[in-house]
């Protein structure tokens, strides 16, 4: 009964940690429409894993304004807060994230469990915060 | 949320019901130009209680919403955390459709009524899966 919603949905391909000279660390992301295309964003920040789950965020929300561009929807974003925490005995990562649409603005939450790879984790709450829409999937 | 994207299924409402202890929710959901369905649950009258009502009443509606595939949705846990100065429900879910399951979290930040913050967060978790928005 439940149809797929018209347009694509844009899926997380994968992050990249690379540590950089003076203390700091760049993160890449890669989200990928399954028609083709591909965007990436990279950030650059203070190493240490508070920081680097900001980049990974800020980096995942680089990619989304890319395909917001492509698809010149009027929409933008903006990283408000990243933050690791414990749900259910477990750690995981919220996100908070402003969006602006038609003149509007919302706070968008999104969650997800910290998996081994902390920036996937991120990308994943980023793109669960902007899903509904969006269209987006991780 | 007048002027944002449109929505397959909407929230429409919760209601909620105090009898000798037992707090009885019920949350309606409106397909457009479909019809709406509701989801019933009842808990002890706890706080935590009453968010986990709301979020069984919201799996309730969305299966029978979903009508097909047999879906299954079931709220494994759910908790109240403070995060960015908010209070902020986070809900973890299990759903079963067309012969799938998924392990699934929605979040929600709570205003007034814990019930609903609760179905919200498991409309948040189960949008991806079952192409709800």
């Amino acid at each position: 009964m439940f149809q797929r919603q018209p347009g694509e949905r844009v899926r997380f391909y994968g992050a990249q940690r690379i540590p950089v000279a003076g203390n700091k660390c760049r993160v890449r992301v890669r989200l990928d429409m399954p028609s083709g295309g591909s965007y990436v964003a990279v950030v650059e920040g203070p190493a240490g894993p508070d920081h680097e789950l900001r980049s990974a965020g800020a980096a995942t929300l680089d990619a989304l304004r890319q395909l917001v561009k492509a698809k010149h929807l009027p929409v933008t974003f903006e990283l408000a807060e990243v933050a690791a925490f414990e749900a259910f005995g477990k750690p995981g990562v919220m996100v908070s994230i402003k969006a602006e649409f038609q003149n509007q603005v919302r706070s968008l939450l999104g969650f997800s469990p910290m998996e081994e790879d902390p920036a996937r984790s991120v990308a994943v709450a980023v793109l669960g915060a902007t899903n509904r829409f969006l269209a987006l999937a991780s | 949320m007048k002027g944002w994207l449109p929505r397959r299924i909407r929230f429409v409402k919760s209601n909620t019901e105090q009898d000798a202890g037992v707090r009885r929710v019920s949350v309606e959901l409106l397909r457009p130009d479909e019809g709406n369905y509701v989801g019933r649950a009842e808990r002890p009258s706890g706080e935590v209680d009453l968010l986990r009502a709301g979020a069984e009443a919201a799996a309730a509606a969305v299966v029978n919403a979903a009508g097909g595939g047999d879906a299954e949705v079931k709220v494994e846990d759910i908790e109240r955390v403070k995060m960015f100065g908010r209070d902020i429900v986070v809900a973890s879910v299990s759903a079963t459709y067309r012969g799938q399951t998924f392990s699934l979290f929605g979040v929600c930040e709570v205003h007034e009524d814990p019930a609903t913050a609760g179905a919200l967060a498991v409309l948040s978790a189960t949008n991806r899966v079952l192409e709800l928005s």
